[in-house]
């Protein structure tokens, strides 16, 4: 993965785990995180592959 | 809930039961076993004999009997009779028996049952009543007055063929068969139930009379009689001893004589084929004359057409696309009403278009899209709605009915014969539709007043009863206060919608007032030949489709029909809110309505017209051939541009109407106040996303104002999010002295929970 910098920090994003909520069910993705502040990044992949589809089989629950 | 809520939900049940699809075609009920003639065969056309066996024996019981006794009935109930030739089912029977890779006879380790059965008669019938319930676990005694089995069998066939055959199913079975053992009196039998399968010509004991033909229950509790006694064919013996097998279990179950309705035989198909797109095709004639081999076999099943209702799925992709017919379609709506899974029913009710085809060509009129109507407002109730699934329709109806809502009398007048009621989305595609139909139709009808807004379909789809009631309150309120006046429809859609939740107004389509009224004079059209794409809420409208047609040929265009069109209208995608739902099942239909013909569509929804042009397809609004409007250079709106144009259509009127200023805001939806620019590939992106040009600013200008955003050096661009609503919006920009450039966008229904 690139390197990615967290504009309020400045600091180098680092691989890292975050929780999603959806319709009362709770998931979890690996992506980027700010060590710092706890921001994520998605890439556009991330959201249209993993994501979609766990946003589907959980409406299919 | 209340009681009378869940008295209401349960009302549904049987919603589909009248469905036909899955009974058994006019082929099986020729045949005295009904044979599952459409698996067997479906199995032979994929060139998988053994599992073409299996469901051929599931019946036959004694396949290798079946096959070389049976002498066709099928083959005049066979629907290509008349085409060209029936299927040669006999000949792929033998086929599976020849081809079959293993026959072994599943075990399925029942529980052992201790009430005792006796069969009187060695014969087909009698051995096969005894197997079946062997097979159940029952202890079974046969009583044979001979020293063989068979029974009759032993003129008719090869006893090479028939004696393995029987021998087959008796090996390991729980069934013991008394040779040389005459049964003289029922009473000196120790047993729980009594077949008596004694033959031609053979003891009936006073059994005959009262006879349920379909049970084959006596007048004596516990006894039954089946088989050449009762004057059957060999074929028929092996029915019967099937369904009197259920029917004695059954009467050891609970004690009734009155059998298994589902398991008695059937002769009346419940539908009819629609054989005139089939073609014609002659039989395989095996090479060898007296039995085909594996390919010719499976060329015969080819020709099969595996009849079954199929109408509503034929004219409806959504139910290939869910993969499930109407009765589990309801019984999975219904199940998951109880539980806290959908398993997949919310999917399917979310991709349902509503525009109730199914209900109008189905031979039951089951219609699953009123169906589903009603089960997203149980759903909603329940708050088990996918919220996204809605939310951008019914925000865009929000915006249509306030910033963009406008209701007044004509200038001069405070009361009205008649009002002009476009439709939220006309405008929204072209303001000009609405500006100058206006402006035409004032000239002929001075006190035609105007009401720009949603007619509350959008509300309907996405089950918000309260909303829905609270538009149609509105208009009712407009309509008092203008003196009850005429409707005067655009979309068919607003006009359905009107009829079902406003049935005290009255209302007339456009183009019927255009031809009474008078049309303004028609330019030439660019196309010369086009179809009308009627649009599915106009199924039940044919003025207005007549009305239509009538001005397209007065404009010049010469008309093709489509393969479905007037009452057989198709939705084109657009229904019920599909595209969030499920957007491959949207993409499917749009390609399917766009490659219907190769000519031109002309339709009148605004929303068809937009879903063409946006898949590809040559398309206009009637209104673009009666106004003369050419839009072969305009680019189709993205959704933003879509609320300036509404809002373009409503300064318009006012001006050019009324001379009322109202000021332009157009710039700022299309810009931003930040000044984000959005190239045109990623606008057409968001358009299929239905993401709105507002929200890329509002996203922006946060990640902009709080720092909150990532830096990509690589790329040069910035990426950050915003929750808005119930959606999360990313952005990808890039930033120059000129401001911020958006590379792309995209969003999730899934929360982030920020730490």
């Amino acid at each position: 993965m690139t390197e990615l910098i967290c504009v309020k920090c400045k600091v180098v994003l680092v691989e890292d785990k975050a929780e999603l909520r959806y319709l009362g069910h709770t998931v979890s993705v690996r992506t980027l995180k700010c060590p710092k502040c706890g921001q994520v990044c998605f890439s556009e992949e991330l959201v249209r592959g993993r994501i979609s589809e766990a946003e589907m089989t959980l409406e299919d629950k | 809930m209340s009681a009378t809520g869940r008295e209401n939900r349960k009302a549904y049940e049987p919603f589909a039961s009248a469905c036909v699809h899955g009974e058994a075609p006019s082929c099986s009920v020729s045949c005295p076993l009904n044979l599952y003639v459409r698996e067997i065969v479906g199995h032979v056309q994929k060139g998988n004999f053994t599992a073409a066996y299996k469901a051929y024996r599931v019946k036959a019981v004694f396949p290798e009997i079946v096959a070389n006794l049976c002498d066709e009935p099928c083959k005049a109930g066979c629907v290509r009779r008349d085409l060209d030739e029936s299927i040669s089912l006999r000949l792929l029977e033998k086929a599976c028996v020849e081809f079959a890779r293993t026959k072994s006879i599943p075990s399925f380790n029942l529980p052992k049952k201790t009430q005792r059965i006796a069969v009187i008669g060695a014969g087909l019938s009698g051995l096969t009543c005894a197997v079946k319930l062997a097979a159940k676990n029952y202890p079974v005694t046969v009583y044979e007055k001979s020293g063989r089995i068979g029974g009759r069998l032993w003129g008719l066939l090869d006893a090479e063929i028939f004696l393995p055959a029987l021998q087959a199913q008796l090996d390991g079975a729980r069934c013991e068969v008394r040779l040389e053992t005459e049964v003289a009196s029922l009473g000196d039998l120790e047993c729980d139930a009594v077949v008596v399968a004694t033959g031609e010509g053979g003891e009936a004991f006073g059994l005959l009379e009262g006879l349920d033909p379909q049970s084959l229950g006596s007048r004596q509790p516990g006894v039954f009689v089946i088989g050449s006694l009762l004057g059957t064919t060999p074929v028929e013996d092996i029915a019967q001893g099937r369904i009197a097998a259920f029917s004695v279990e059954k009467y050891l179950k609970v004690g009734a004589m009155d059998g298994m309705p589902e398991t008695f035989r059937r002769t009346q198909c419940a539908f009819e084929m629609d054989l005139s797109r089939v073609e014609s095709k002659t039989a395989v004639v095996p090479q060898s004359q007296e039995a085909y081999d594996e390919k010719e076999a499976s060329a015969e099943a080819g020709r099969c057409l595996l009849c079954d209702c199929t109408v509503c799925s034929d004219g409806c992709e959504l139910f290939d696309s869910v993969r499930r017919m109407p009765k589990q379609m309801v019984s999975d709506a219904m199940a998951s009403l109880h539980a806290t899974k959908s398993a997949g029913a919310v999917r399917a009710m979310s991709s349902c278009n509503l525009c109730g085809l199914c209900g109008k060509t189905c031979p039951q009129g089951i219609d699953m899209g009123s169906f589903y109507t009603d089960f997203r407002v149980f759903k909603n109730e329940d708050g088990l709605l996918p919220p996204a699934s809605h939310e951008f329709f019914m925000s865009d109806m929000q915006f249509a009915n306030e910033e963009a809502y406008l209701a007044r009398t004509a200038p001069g007048h405070d009361q009205a014969s008649r009002v002009f009621f476009p439709g939220c989305q006309l405008a929204a595609s072209d303001p000009r539709h609405v500006e100058l139909t206006y402006h035409h139709l004032l000239q002929r009808i001075p006190d035609l007043a105007l009401i720009l807004g949603c007619c509350g379909a959008p509300a309907e789809w996405a089950a918000e009863t309260t909303i829905r009631d609270g538009v149609a309150e509105r208009l009712k309120a407009e309509w008092e206060r203008f003196g009850r006046p005429e409707f005067v429809f655009a979309c068919p859609t607003c006009k359905l919608q009107f009829e079902r939740h406003m049935p005290e107004i009255r209302g007339i389509s456009l183009y019927t007032l255009l031809l009474d009224a008078g049309l303004p004079e028609l330019e030439a059209s660019n196309e010369r030949e086009a179809c009308v794409f009627d649009p599915c809420s106009s199924r039940c409208d044919e003025s207005m489709q007549r009305s239509v047609r009538q001005i397209a040929e007065k404009a010049g265009i010469s008309l093709t029909e489509l393969p479905w069109s007037g009452e057989n209208a198709r939705c084109c995608g657009w229904g019920g809110h599909m595209a969030v739902a499920n957007p491959k099942l949207m993409d499917t239909i749009v390609r399917n309505r766009t490659s219907a013909h190769s000519l031109p569509y002309i339709t009148y929804c605004a929303n068809c017209q937009e879903v063409f042009s946006r898949g590809g397809k040559a398309s206009r609004h009637i209104l673009d051939v009666v106004l003369g409007l050419d839009k072969t250079e305009d680019r189709m709106p993205s959704l933003g541009q879509r609320r300036v144009n509404r809002m373009a259509a409503k300064r318009a009127v006012l001006e050019r109407e009324w001379g009322l200023d109202m000021p332009d805001t157009g710039d700022e939806v299309r810009r931003g106040a930040g000044g984000v620019t959005i190239p045109d590939e990623v606008l057409s992106q968001m358009y299929k996303d239905r993401i709105l040009e507002d929200d890329v600013y509002k996203t922006v200008e946060y990640c902009e104002s709080t720092g909150n955003s990532v830096f990509d050096p690589n790329r040069d661009l910035y990426v950050g999010h915003l929750r808005i609503g119930v959606i999360t919006y990313w952005v990808e920009y890039a930033k120059s002295d000129q401001g911020c450039v958006l590379h792309s966008v995209y969003s999730h229904r899934v929360e982030i929970v920020e730490r």
